[in-house]
């Protein structure tokens, strides 16, 4: 299989799973009781909102989709739309457009998302494979303890446990908003620890696996120093399949974000979306919704590639999955 | 004949008795594992103070003291303080407690169930019902889990079934994958295939002869899902997404004191101490049930 | 590289497990003279493998020395700093593994893993390093080496990447070759190949141990052999007179079932019953609860290598044995 063929494969999977997740979401906020002007007026009272500007913007809803057509045009409509990405304005926000805010939201939330990523690999390499190489030590145990923490908490319950320490304890650092560096460092800290610890427990057992591995111990048998054994044979081998979980991992910090905004208070797109969910939004619900999967397959399909091109033995394959399968079930390999 | 009907039930009470062995001695193994015990005993504590809220918790969650709004700690009749409505900090964790375990264990029931219906019959029956469910699967998992659960709740508000049953929804995908792929290992031993040539129904076969072998993994997975949804229940009522108020969550305390942390820091600190022990105790013991569990010994 | 013998002497080898201390390898003494090759036989788990790692000081973690000394040209390499170890791996001693699929990095070319010890060792520069790598992998019969030596192992064929594998462990030009089983992984016309190019790196000199459970191997390949049993030597001498007339009756065993027609490539299972379990080593020989001859004292009295022939050639332990010469 060339890799065009591959990669065009894998497009369409990505562009069907993507309707699926669109169809799924339309279908389930079409049951959903209760609309935005509903919503409004519970919770901001009527006389602030004025039943009449929120009626209106239903209506514009209404005129976009057309209220007294069957579900599946409208949701037709809106695919039409979304497909030359235009999701029609938002009821919250009435000025804009969902694609704007989308366009204002994603880069602070991917600012945050890859700060924290990238903070998580340069921890997170260095912790597990030196637990792994001291296996059983001090060292490992206290890595592992902190591989523990991280699965554990969830990352808003980090940034209270920082914003106690910092804001309250130390006085430094602000606990809201977003303006400039210093509110950036407590929402990026809350983000590090999980994927740290998903990091440091993959790089340490891939490098355990690979220490073991007989190459490793022919290399030293060739005379090689043990620094040079682990960095230039077990280390490269054992961070190929590290590729693999940081799509899942960058697609689970994107969703980390909605809860590590919404407690900073930061306007990303986490946030709107929260929102979006907390006052019955439908065209922000739905274009978030949707940008966040797509987000999702991006990255798997991104990280796919990458380690495609990292392996030379899927190199030569010519395809990730294929690779997979005959790892999976190698007795099914055609010979 | 009487030999030939006599064949499954035997095979079926070896493999009893080698289950019964295996379990002893993953308990002997849980057992010997200090932090994970500890943290057994822990998590019983809080789920035997989730089922007795009312009589351990002085007040009902939503009884207001005019007299006293935001006491600080140590407060007469309010050992905890109070929030700003005057409501008594303590009361509330217990009953956000009992929140927190109702929605948790439920939700995992709820996905339990569906990952088992789903795997059992994925594996069991295979073809077309195989491909198709699988492809649900293929669905969800291209669907982040959070926001799926978000989505779920605004279609379904904020009662608190409808909170365990979308954190319950959004997280099977796993546990039925697991479920199929253990279905599928188990289906082609023989004493399964005993059984179904003595004309042992399909259903009889998954419950007496599959289900079993399924369930040390299924355990594990399990009790790391639990904490996760713990998590996620908290998260919800973070994002104002959760249990409608006034029945009190973790998550909405957290929010709430976030708002008042110079004035009143004890309404942040309290809810996430016992919520991050409480989150640490239910991975622990997942962690030991892993290790019990795990006779591959990583660590030789 | 002057050519010199390996000498190991009492060589004690014990795993520190979490309840006990196993040892692994017990009292083994052997010696490969330039130009010879020793043979190393035994069942399964009898401590051939653990032997060689101890020799060049590759044990797990959990493995230590417990006694004895390897000496090589001289120097006792257990005596010698990590740092001064490293020179004699790879170096003066070469290590081909039982399987080449394993043993190469399977994301590193040939170049990098056949130039790499010579770097290393700073034997020569990068260039040259290339050109001796290119030499040795024509040496070894792999065809178009220029153009082989860019490629991944997993782009070779078994038998090509055996050979490879060989190479890498020829291109320092070492005084002693160690080879784990180094024809299981390949069919019978390979098998052959290989052996005659390890045959001429023998008659260049270098002294081969080969560990093997293929009797035709040794015979073909080796000039002596040792016997191992539950980490202990209970056999030695020239691989020709023990297979003409084993004196062990553990060796006999061992050779009557492998020499059948078609028995080639059975891994050694001889006697019935299974090799001890190291934990619970029985008393005296060892052997006794399988061997056919046993008697009482058999299991009473640790049975030492004594000398078998005249010329002192040979040696067993096995007291009925020795009582018959
Ligand atoms: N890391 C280890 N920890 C504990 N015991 C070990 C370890 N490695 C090897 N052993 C034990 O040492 C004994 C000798 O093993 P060794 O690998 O030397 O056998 P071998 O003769 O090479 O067998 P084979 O023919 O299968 O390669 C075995 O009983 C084995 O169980
Ligand atoms: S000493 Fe006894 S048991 Fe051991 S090999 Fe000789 S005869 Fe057999
Ligand atoms: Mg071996």
């Amino acid at each position: 299989m060339s890799f065009m063929t591959y990669l065009g494969k894998r497009v369409v999977r990505m562009v069907l799973s993507l309707i699926a997740v669109s169809a799924i979401t339309f279908t389930l906020l079409q049951m959903a009781p209760g609309n935005f002007a509903d919503i409004q007026r519970i919770s901001a009272g009527a006389a602030q909102f004025g039943g009449a500007g929120t009626e209106d913007m239903v209506h514009a809803f209404a005129s976009r989709y057309g209220d007294d057509i069957p579900a599946w045009r409208q949701y037709l409509i809106f695919m039409k739309g979304a497909a030359t990405w235009d999701f029609g304005p938002s009821y919250k926000y009435p000025t804009q457009d969902v694609q704007d805010i989308i366009a204002q939201g994603f880069p602070i939330s991917a600012t945050i998302a890859l700060i924290a990523v990238a903070l998580s690999l340069m921890i997170a390499i260095p912790i597990g494979v030196y637990a792994a190489v001291r296996q059983n030590s001090a060292a490992d145990h206290g890595t592992m303890f902190l591989i523990t923490l991280g699965t554990a908490l969830p990352n808003y319950l980090t940034g209270v446990i920082l914003v106690l320490f910092f804001t309250l304890t130390l006085g430094v650092l602000p606990s809201s908003g977003w303006d400039g560096p210093q509110h950036m460092i407590m929402p990026v800290l809350a983000l590090v620890l999980g994927p740290t610890a998903v990091l440091a427990r993959y790089v340490r057992s891939s490098m355990l696996e690979t220490l073991r591995e007989e190459y490793v111990v022919a290399a030293l048998a060739k005379g090689g120093p043990r620094a040079t054994v682990i960095t230039r044979h077990a280390l490269g081998n054992s961070l190929i399949p590290i590729v693999t979980v940081l799509g899942p991992l960058l697609a689970a910090l994107m969703t980390g974000t909605v809860f590590v905004e919404a407690l900073f208070r930061i306007p990303g797109l986490g946030l709107y979306f929260a929102q979006a969910a907390a006052s019955r939004d439908m065209p922000l619900l739905m274009g978030t919704a949707l940008f966040f999967a797509l987000i999702l397959m991006t990255m798997n399909l991104i990280v796919d590639l990458v380690y495609g091109y990292l392996d030379p033995r899927i190199r030569a394959a010519g395809g990730v999955n294929r690779w997979r399968r005959s790892q999976k079930n190698p007795q099914q390999q055609p010979a | 004949m009487a030999t030939l009907t006599e064949e499954p039930a035997a095979a079926a009470g070896v493999t009893a008795e080698r289950a019964r062995s295996h379990w002893s001695r993953a308990w002997a193994r849980f057992r010997a594992n200090r932090l994970a015990f500890v943290s057994l005993i822990f998590c019983a504590l809080l789920i035997v103070t989730a089922l007795a809220a009312p009589w351990i918790a002085p007040y009902h969650f939503s009884e207001t003291d005019p007299d006293a709004r935001l006491a600080p700690l140590l407060t007469d009749g309010h050992l905890l303080g109070t929030d700003l409505l005057g409501r008594d900090i303590f009361s509330r964790l217990v009953y956000g407690l009992r929140t927190a375990l109702f929605v948790a264990f439920g939700a995992e029931l709820a996905s339990l169930v569906v990952a088992i219906l789903i795997g059992l019959s994925a594996g069991y029956i295979g073809g077309r019902v195989d491909q198709g469910l699988m492809g649900i699967t293929d669905v969800m998992y291209a669907f982040p889990s959070y926001i799926f659960a978000i989505v779920l709740v605004t279609v379904m508000g904020r009662s608190i079934w409808a909170v365990m049953l979308a954190i319950g929804i959004s997280s099977w995908v796993t546990q039925a994958r697991l479920v199929r792929a253990q279905v599928l290992t188990v289906k082609e031993r023989e004493y399964v295939e005993a059984a179904r040539s003595m004309g042992a129904s399909g259903v009889t076969i998954s419950l007496r002869y599959i289900l079993p072998n399924a369930i040390g993994p299924l355990l594990v997975t399990t009790s790391f899902a639990i904490p996760a949804a713990i998590g996620a229940e908290a998260g919800l009522a973070l994002l104002g997404l959760g249990v409608q108020p006034p029945t009190p969550s973790w998550g909405s305390m957290i929010s709430e004191g976030t708002s008042y942390i110079l004035a009143a820091p004890h309404l942040l600190f309290l809810p996430a101490t016992l919520f991050a022990l409480t989150l640490l105790a239910f991975t622990w013991v997942g962690d030991g049930i892993r290790d019990a569990f795990d006779t591959s010994g990583e660590d030789r | 590289m002057s050519a010199s013998s390996l000498e190991v002497e009492g060589l004690r080898t014990e795993f520190v497990l979490r309840d006990r201390v196993l040892r692994v390898v017990d009292d083994v003494s052997f010696t490969v003279k330039p130009g010879r090759a020793l043979a190393i036989v035994g069942e399964s788990g009898s401590g051939k493998s653990v032997t060689m790692r101890s020799v060049m000081r590759l044990l797990p973690k959990t493995g230590r020395v417990a006694g004895g000394r390897a000496r090589l040209g001289g120097t006792d390499l257990l005596g010698l700093s990590e740092r001064q170890m490293r020179k004699v791996r790879g170096r003066d001693i070469g290590m081909v593994f039982q399987n080449a699929m394993e043993a190469l990095n399977p994301t590193l070319t040939l170049e990098r893993q056949l130039t790499e010890h010579l770097l290393w060792h700073g034997v020569c520069d990068r260039a040259e390093a290339k050109r001796r790598a290119i030499q040795t992998l024509g040496d070894v019969g792999i065809p178009e080496p220029e153009q082989r030596i860019r490629t991944y192992p997993f782009q070779l064929s078994g038998g090509m990447r055996q050979r490879a594998m060989i190479a890498t462990a020829m291109v320092t030009q070492p005084s002693v070759l160690i080879a784990d089983e180094p024809t299981t992984a390949v069919d019978v016309t390979v098998q052959r190949q290989l052996l005659d190019l390890l045959a001429q790196l023998k008659a260049r000199g270098t002294g081969v141990i080969m560990i093997t459970h293929d009797l035709g191997v040794a015979r073909y390949f080796c000039d002596d052999a040792i016997v191992m049993y539950a980490g202990r030597v209970v056999e030695r001498g020239p691989i020709r007179q023990l297979l003409e007339r084993p004196a062990h009756p553990y060796t006999a065993g061992l050779f009557s079932s492998t020499l059948e027609v078609g028995a080639r490539h059975r891994p050694l299972q001889p006697v019935p019953g299974a090799p001890p379990d190291l934990a619970h080593r029985p008393p005296g020989c060892a052997f006794h609860p399988r061997c056919g001859q046993a008697e009482q004292r058999c299991g009473q009295e640790e049975q030492p290598l004594l000398p078998w022939s005249e010329d002192g050639q040979r040696e067993v332990a096995c007291w009925k044995a020795v009582q018959h010469v």
